[in-house]
């Protein structure tokens, strides 16, 4: 293993968070300081906030660069006079490519603009899927602003904004994939690009993109609008494979997927699987087991959850479903017009700090979709089989 | 969306911008998102028009007083900009709608990166309305002797629109200031000295030159 950084200010606290078999972001954070002065400050202030029991950060100032409203995130050190090189400590967020692919070039680059511009230390990636430059100073934003435009780049979401779309690695990497979840990345980033720079919003509006219902993004659990992969036709089972998993030393078919299966929908009567998919949830615990056996079926596209919010401290809301079934394809017209309506729904009654799904809580999910114009259905539940959403009214029902 | 209203405001079609926000909701939207655009002028034409529509469309724009106000003090990365003007024009033209956050600008006199728009709106309500910022003439005092020209020039600029009583002797400095800033009057940006500028405030008529289009 490579040594660790030794720096010449004693930090007893943060050598704690060394020790240990993984990987340490104060290992890191050293190994900065022995070349950027703002790292090394950083160093010396955290430590001071575990001597302190207090963060010593400070919302100081609104900082942006010129013609965007978002994404970047103003940062001052309260010790200011003690750590002079983290007095404005700046975040940014740029905008990462779809599924996280890089070349070993446009890495390089990135970090040497970021060396240049700020305290060389990132975050790849931010919980929020950016590309995450830690650490710049007032002065420094708009030099590096132009320097990543002109190479290509763009900063991503923050604030009451739409922010940066991510996926997961979809078709590119993943058999799972039952749309291109790149593809509608992108397509949603450059469609949404005035929301995702200029903040409109009532609160932060979030798209995450998962290929399958694996949801490897966790939009399920945090994003306002999530997309993931479906299919709506039978799992296709490639009944010559399976004795390929029987011989596996440790594996057992019945303990290992036909017991696991939550709705008990798979049959092995010792030649054949067979699986009732009317029943089948899309748990995908079978397909992750026997990924050579079974696949997803042949007529894909995705279901389409909405109202998911995953907040520190306390209210965190699960998404549900919205729309059971859409094809996904180009140019996704049908998806970007259910978000308009979306949109424009919350954009009018949304309170200020109310994400989507609280106001859907807030109004009642009938009042939701009535108002952007969606049938009601009886997958619109938020388990499923268990609490059913009824609708139904009484007029209609008593003719 | 945005572009077609940049070009409106450019060309100062505003009975055109009132039309489309009152036809489609999403030109408020645009509205929205013009207010961080990287021309001065633009934003403040920009404030301009939604001064307008809290006159022929007071419904359509209460719901962005407190959105415009929450900007400000977003910790998440937020910018709100614009909102110090929007929030002046709506509050000079209907203070109904913006009487819970008039004041929310005031609290950015230290916010180096919004202060000169922090100034101008007060300028604006103050000229209107002179009783709302009494309490905080002694700041906008402190603030003439800044080193930046244009803080100290529109601090200046602001004191004579609420028509300060006072200022004399903090003012006095600025009379032989023959720096220039541009400030945004009667829908141009107009360069003006700040020694005319303290002129005026001090009720001085005759002396400065006559604003210039920049």
């Amino acid at each position: 293993m490579e040594d660790k950084p030794k720096l010449d200010v004693p930090t007893p606290k943060l050598d704690e968070l060394e020790k240990g078999p993984w990987p340490s972001f104060v290992t890191e954070i050293k190994r900065a300081a022995t070349k950027s002065a703002m790292a090394r400050d950083l160093v010396r202030q955290v430590e001071q906030s575990y001597n302190d029991r207090v963060g010593h950060w400070k919302h100081g100032g609104l900082v942006g660069v010129r013609g965007y409203g978002s994404g970047i995130i103003g940062r001052y050190s309260g010790k200011a006079e003690q750590f002079p090189e983290v007095a404005q400590f700046h975040t940014v967020r740029v905008n990462q490519p779809a599924g996280w692919f890089y070349t070993t070039k446009a890495l390089r680059e990135l970090c040497d603009m970021w060396d240049r511009h700020g305290s060389g230390l990132t975050n790849m990636h931010g919980s929020t899927g950016d590309i995450i430059f830690l650490g710049t100073k007032t002065e420094e934003l708009e030099p590096f602003f132009t320097e990543l435009t002109q190479k290509g780049w763009d900063l991503g979401g923050s604030g009451s904004a739409t922010r940066t779309p991510s996926c997961c690695v979809g078709p590119a990497r993943c058999e799972m994939a039952c749309y291109d979840t790149l593809a509608l990345t992108q397509d949603l980033t450059m469609e949404f690009q005035d929301t995702i720079h200029r903040p409109a919003w009532p609160y932060k509006f979030k798209f995450k993109m998962s290929g399958c219902p694996n949801d490897c993004v966790s939009g399920i659990a945090r994003a306002d609008f999530t997309i993931i992969g479906m299919w709506r036709d039978a799992i296709r089972i490639d009944q010559s494979a399976i004795p390929e998993y029987l011989g596996f030393e440790g594996f057992d078919l019945r303990r290992d997927v036909l017991d696991k299966c939550p709705t008990k929908c798979i049959e092995w009567d010792g030649k054949k699987l067979s699986i009732n998919d009317k029943e089948c949830n899309h748990c995908m615990h079978c397909l992750n087991v026997m990924p050579k056996a079974l696949r997803i079926g042949k007529d894909t596209g995705a279901t389409i959850l909405l109202g998911a919010k995953a907040p520190i401290v306390e209210g965190a809301l699960m998404s549900s479903v919205l729309v059971p079934f859409m094809k996904m394809e180009p140019p996704f017209t049908e998806v970007k017009d259910l978000v308009q309506r979306i949109w424009d729904f919350w954009e009018e009654f949304g309170n200020n700090r109310e994400r989507v799904g609280e106001l859907v809580t807030r109004v009642g999910l009938a009042n939701f979709i009535e108002a952007i114009g969606l049938e009601p259905n009886p997958y619109m539940v938020m388990h499923p089989r268990e609490n059913p959403y009824v609708f139904y009214d009484v007029d209609e029902a008593a003719e | 969306m945005r572009e077609e209203l940049k070009r409106l405001l450019l060309e100062r079609r505003f009975d055109e911008i009132e039309m489309k926000a009152l036809k489609d909701k999403k030109s408020l939207r645009g509205m929205m998102a013009v207010l961080y655009d990287a021309d001065d002028l633009l934003v403040h034409r920009a404030a301009t028009a939604w001064g307008r529509l809290a006159l022929s469309s007071p419904a359509s724009v209460r719901r962005f007083m407190s959105r415009l106000a929450w900007q400000l003090n977003d910790e998440s990365g937020n910018i709100g900009r614009g909102s110090p003007l929007v929030i002046a024009e709506v509050a000079r033209a209907n203070m109904e709608l913006a009487k819970e956050v008039v004041l929310v600008s005031t609290h950015f006199l230290e916010d180096r990166g919004l202060l000169k728009r922090v100034l101008w709106g007060i300028g604006r309500v103050g000229e209107v309305h002179p009783a709302l910022v009494q309490d905080i003439i002694e700041d906008l005092k402190m603030l003439l002797a800044d080193a930046e020209a244009d803080i100290r020039g529109m601090a200046a600029w602001a004191l004579g629109k609420i028509g300060a009583k006072g200022i004399e002797s903090s003012i006095a400095p600025l009379l032989d200031d023959e720096r220039s800033i541009t400030i945004y009057e009667n829908e141009i940006m107009n360069s003006v000295s700040i020694r005319s500028i303290a002129q005026k405030a001090l009720g001085i008529t005759g002396c400065g030159p006559a604003p210039s289009a920049a």
